[in-house]
């Protein structure tokens, strides 16, 4: 039974061998309306940071009048299940995704495998890694850049001196490498007037962990932290409750703008929080997909778009999203103006 | 399986963890000039040994039946996640919603064993399967918020301290004593080591083997509920993430302590110091500073260190 | 005879999958969808089908490999680090991660051997060891956490598939150029335990650890060989999911745990040791690469979608157990014997 079957494969691997050459394939990428663009939101797995995308793109299916939209965060932080889901997306009709990569690193084959089949990219909320950016741009903020921003605000709470802790993720994910980077550049530019005493990774995956991790920071050596410079989301829920509950005082500084984390900045316990602009990378990355879809090109291709990041405090907690719709707006306008090659209608 | 000597060499488990938590502390004490003997570092590190004691003893008492739970953590997830919403959303008050969460860990618990002695599947393909059937309903609570500022009486009995012990590492003392009571002075609890020591004997002495694999199951699922309600007192914050990082610990705990992945044995004690070795290393994590890079290097090195003189201990002594 | 093979759990699973895969194309035609789907589909199940084989090569002691992830990831890393620094070819890399791979496995191997500690807690704690040491070697080796590599042939290797070679206007089935390795291995695992000698006696140091030393085995050096295998398998899986993924990256194995239990167990290896099944490892990896896509393709939200994979696996298993309990019922002359009393020493 088997040995025919064997003596067949070597057979035709032979005779590949001899005779055989490679086929490439090309794609031929027509011109949609609006009416056949189909966008799926692809985040990295269920974060709080993505819920604002689910109405985004809802808002952008009405406004844009596109055939279909769905959001699907079933990735799981493992790439490999999110390139399955992406290519599920694909097979039941969806021709045009927004992503945030879970793996940085990996990310870039998946985008160019996805386009060499003539679907539309666009990387949101963090870019591959990388000089290259095989999607067809990239909207995001620069998560090196919010790290700074972060430990920037952290520092100037801090009074410009003294000791800060940074606390973050997953450090085999090159977006921690760069978060690191970030904060010690803010670190670097005090010129030793503020000292990093401890990175501590690998926190973000269980709340409980965190809690655990702030808990022993704050025992070990609690008198000699004057700040804390948080880049994931549940360190910061953790370090707001510790200072909150020890009485200490310490600046905590978080990232992104979840409701709890709001209502810590409200109270008190977060002294800032960088926050960036994910409705406008749902929203203006759904536009931009249809236009390209509609047979725009970009004018460079893997572009790299800032969609923008804010200081917020206790002051404007309840002003900083109009400051972020008029950067939204004008997110659109750039994309029109300065991104699109568009065919004269 | 010579019994007595097996004893002997478990009790030497159970000394030497003993030993090593001893000198691990008083190194710890030394080198961080006492640092770990104020009373805040004491509060954090026993504070946060309640959990990873529960789960510890969650997983033995199924490896005492030769069985595994998988579905521990997410367990301890949604019970926590359970208890929240039932006193934020539902307005039910703590104690209520407390016993809700420890039914909840017990109900899926007594599932999983009906599910393993009805079908006859290997337990640990079908915690597997309620693992992620538990990991969607967690999510389903209260999707990636967090739950915060529910019953601050609660809240403060959690975080505090009966003379100088937190209570809910007091709480966790009490269950590690129920269930040594349990495994030692219950016939049942005997029963179910009977039937995970070898089942064929136990079946010929008249012992159900599949009521001791839904009874192990169903007691593996009240004491991740256990850990559920005590992760809800102490942190004062839950989200869709609390279990995330305890499937390796609960195994870790018993298998440290002594506990034989064959069945029939386990050891309450030896759990529950190697539940205190592990946590002491996350403290040493804390207190030295280490670079995030070394942090899982010297763990590991730590660890594999600290068995292998378990075991050469254990070796001379028999 | 006829009998026997209606009572083998590898056709149960073999018929759980076929049912599958009919009712999800009945919903869902586009499962059949030749780039999207189906290839998609044996990319990844070369590499889990590899990843079980690893875990599988120490399930046959009655071991655990804990770190089968981490040894993949060590691999991946020195076989990027020679692509990068030494610019080697495609096929000296993947021999150096194996030999890494190998070696790591040894060292596991020879620990638990030498030392009787529990397979769990050694390769536990190796698991952390080597995921600083990772982490430690790409800070120091790379400007980041992955080496961006691409050796003449990986991009081939990576995207092609059979279809695209063609003599005249017959071209190749629809199949990656990767599979053939993951088949390659699984039959090599497979003639490994159940025709050579050496295999045999690892599965008796599994069943019985006293009797295959009393009976002359060197159960230590068998202990050793087992794990290095694991670790061989590890390495290799690592680098399939490197060329799968385009990066030789620090992130590699993160996710290999569960499923390296998931196919073998799925596919009947016992927890305890003595008896393998490779042939219900590709079975058991492939049923669950089948529930994965199919519920993809149904699109749920993820807390449905988490839910119904739990579901249907157990309802899946189920059926199946309800078929060999029929089975068993039919073979009237057996009394029933708990199963794995009846699948010792089995090899497939």
């Amino acid at each position: 039974m088997r040995t025919p079957r064997l003596t067949v494969a070597v057979l035709a691997i032979a005779l590949c061998v001899v005779g055989c050459s490679r086929n490439t394939v090309h794609s031929d990428q027509s011109a949609l309306s609006p009416g056949q663009v189909k966008v799926a939101l692809v985040p990295g797995g269920p974060h709080p940071y993505f819920q604002p995308w689910k109405t985004a793109l809802q808002q952008a299916k009405t406004d844009f009048k596109l055939g279909d939209v769905t959001f699907n965060e079933t990735s799981a932080w493992n790439q490999t299940t999110q390139n399955s889901v992406l290519k599920s997306l694909a097979a039941q009709g969806f021709n045009a995704f927004g992503v945030f990569g879970v793996s940085p690193d990996t990310i870039n084959s998946t985008f160019g495998d996805l386009r060499k089949q003539g679907f539309h990219l666009a990387s949101l909320g963090s870019c591959p890694a990388g000089d290259t950016d095989n999607a067809d741009f990239c909207l995001a903020t620069d998560v090196r850049q919010a790290a700074y921003k972060a430990a920037k605000s952290a520092i100037a709470a801090m009074g410009g001196a003294g000791n800060l802790v940074h606390l973050t993720g997953n450090k085999t994910d090159s977006n921690t490498t760069r978060r690191i980077q970030g904060v010690q550049q803010a670190i670097d530019e005090t010129g030793g007037k503020v000292k990093l005493i401890q990175t501590v990774t690998d926190i973000d995956t269980d709340l409980q962990t965190a809690q655990k991790a702030v808990a022993d920071l704050i025992a070990a050596k609690g008198a000699q932290i004057n700040g804390i410079v948080t880049t994931a989301y549940n360190p910061a829920v953790a370090s707001a409750a510790a200072v909150k509950a020890a009485g200490l005082p310490v600046k905590v500084v978080a990232i992104d703008d979840d409701p709890t984390i709001l209502g810590d900045i409200k109270d008190g316990s977060v002294t800032a929080s960088v926050v960036q602009n994910p409705v406008g990378q749902a929203y203006i990355g759904s536009y931009a997909l249809s236009r390209l879809a509609g047979g725009c090109a970009m004018k460079t291709s893997g572009q790299v778009i800032d969609s923008g990041s804010f200081v917020v405090t206790r002051d404007d907690v309840d002003t900083y999203d109009t400051q972020r719709q008029q950067e939204t707006t004008q997110l659109r306008k750039d994309f029109d103006d300065k991104y699109l090659n568009c065919p004269k209608a | 399986m010579t019994t007595p000597s097996l004893k002997i060499s478990f009790r030497g488990t159970e000394f030497t963890l003993t030993v090593l938590a001893v000198l691990a502390f008083v190194v710890l004490a030394l080198t961080t000039h006492g640092s770990v003997l104020h009373g805040d570092t004491l509060t954090a590190i026993f504070q946060f040994l309640a959990v990873p004691m529960v789960i510890g003893l969650a997983q033995m008492a199924v490896l005492g039946v030769g069985q595994m739970n998988l579905s521990v953590g997410v367990v301890t997830g949604f019970c926590a996640m359970v208890t929240a919403w039932l006193m934020v959303d539902v307005g039910l008050p703590a104690w209520l919603a407390l016993l809700a969460g420890l039914a909840t860990g017990a109900a899926i618990g007594l599932v999983n064993g009906l599910i393993v002695v009805l079908t006859r599947i290997n337990g640990f393909i079908v915690t597997l399967a309620t693992m992620t059937i538990i990991d969607g309903l967690r999510y389903g609570v209260h999707g990636t918020a967090t739950y915060q500022g529910y019953s601050p009486g609660l809240v403060r009995l959690g975080q505090g301290s009966v003379l100088g012990v937190p209570t809910v590492f007091l709480f966790a003392v009490l269950v590690a004593i129920a269930v040594a009571v349990f495994f030692r002075h219950v016939t049942v609890g005997r029963q179910l080591l009977a039937s995970g020591g070898n089942p064929l004997a136990a079946r010929l002495s008249g012992v159900s083997n599949d009521r001791s694999l839904v009874l192990a199951h169903l007691l593996s699922g009240l004491l991740a509920g256990v850990a559920g309600v005590i992760v809800v007192a102490l942190s004062g914050s839950v989200n869709a993430t609390i279990g995330d990082d305890l499937l390796l610990p609960s195994f870790a705990a018993p298998i440290i302590g002594g506990v034989a992945l064959a069945g029939g044995v386990i050891s309450v004690v030896g759990t529950c110091l190697a539940a205190l070795i592990v946590r002491l290393v996350d403290v040493a994590q804390a207190q030295y500073s280490i670079n995030p890079d070394w942090v899982d290097l010297i763990v590991g090195a730590v660890v594999l260190g600290a068995v292998l003189i378990t075991q050469l201990r254990g070796r001379a002594a028999t | 005879m006829r009998r026997r093979i209606w009572a083998d759990p590898r056709l149960g699973l073999l018929v759980v999958i076929v049912v599958l895969v009919a009712v999800f194309t009945a919903l869902r035609p586009a499962f059949l969808d030749v780039d999207l789907t189906i290839v998609p589909i044996q990319s990844d199940l070369t590499v889990f089908v590899v990843v079980g084989l690893a875990q599988l090569a120490v399930l046959s002691l009655g071991h655990m490999n804990l770190a089968v992830g981490r040894m993949a990831a060590v691999s991946a890393f020195a076989a990027g680090w020679a692509y990068d620094k030494l610019a080697v070819p495609l096929v000296v890399g993947l021999l150096i991660g194996l030999a890494v791979g190998a070696l790591v496995g040894a060292a596991a191997g020879w620990t638990i051997a030498a030392t009787g500690v529990n397979s769990f807690v050694v390769t536990l704690a190796l698991d952390f060891a080597l995921i600083g040491l990772v982490s430690l070697l790409y800070s120091t080796f790379s400007d980041g956490v992955a080496f961006h590599v691409a050796p003449a042939g990986m991009d081939i290797l990576r995207g092609d598939t059979f279809a695209d070679y063609c003599a005249g206007d017959l071209c190749g089935p629809p199949i990656p150029l990767v599979v053939p390795i993951a088949l390659v291995a699984a039959l090599a695992v497979g003639v490994f335990f159940r025709n050579s000698r050496l295999g045999r006696e690892i599965l008796m140091t599994g069943s019985n650890l006293q009797a295959a030393r009393l009976s002359g085995i060197p159960t230590s050096r068998r202990i050793i060989q087992a794990h290095t295998l694991s670790g061989l398998l590890a390495a290799l899986a690592g680098f399939l999911l490197a060329v799968t993924n385009g990066a030789f990256s620090a992130d590699i194995g993160g996710s290999f745990l569960l499923p390296s239990f998931l196919g073998p167990v799925l596919g009947g290896t016992l927890l305890a040791g003595g008896a393998v099944s490779v042939l219900g490892t590709v079975f058991g990896a492939a049923l669950t690469e089948v529930i994965q896509t199919g519920l993809n393709l149904l699109q749920f939200e993820v807390e449905k979608f988490k839910i119904y994979i739990g579901i249907v696996l157990l309802v899946a298993l189920s059926l199946d157990r309800l078929r060999q309990v029929l089975a068993e019922r039919r073979k009237q002359e057996v009394p029933r014997v708990p199963e794995p009393v009846e699948q010792k020493e089995g090899v497939a």
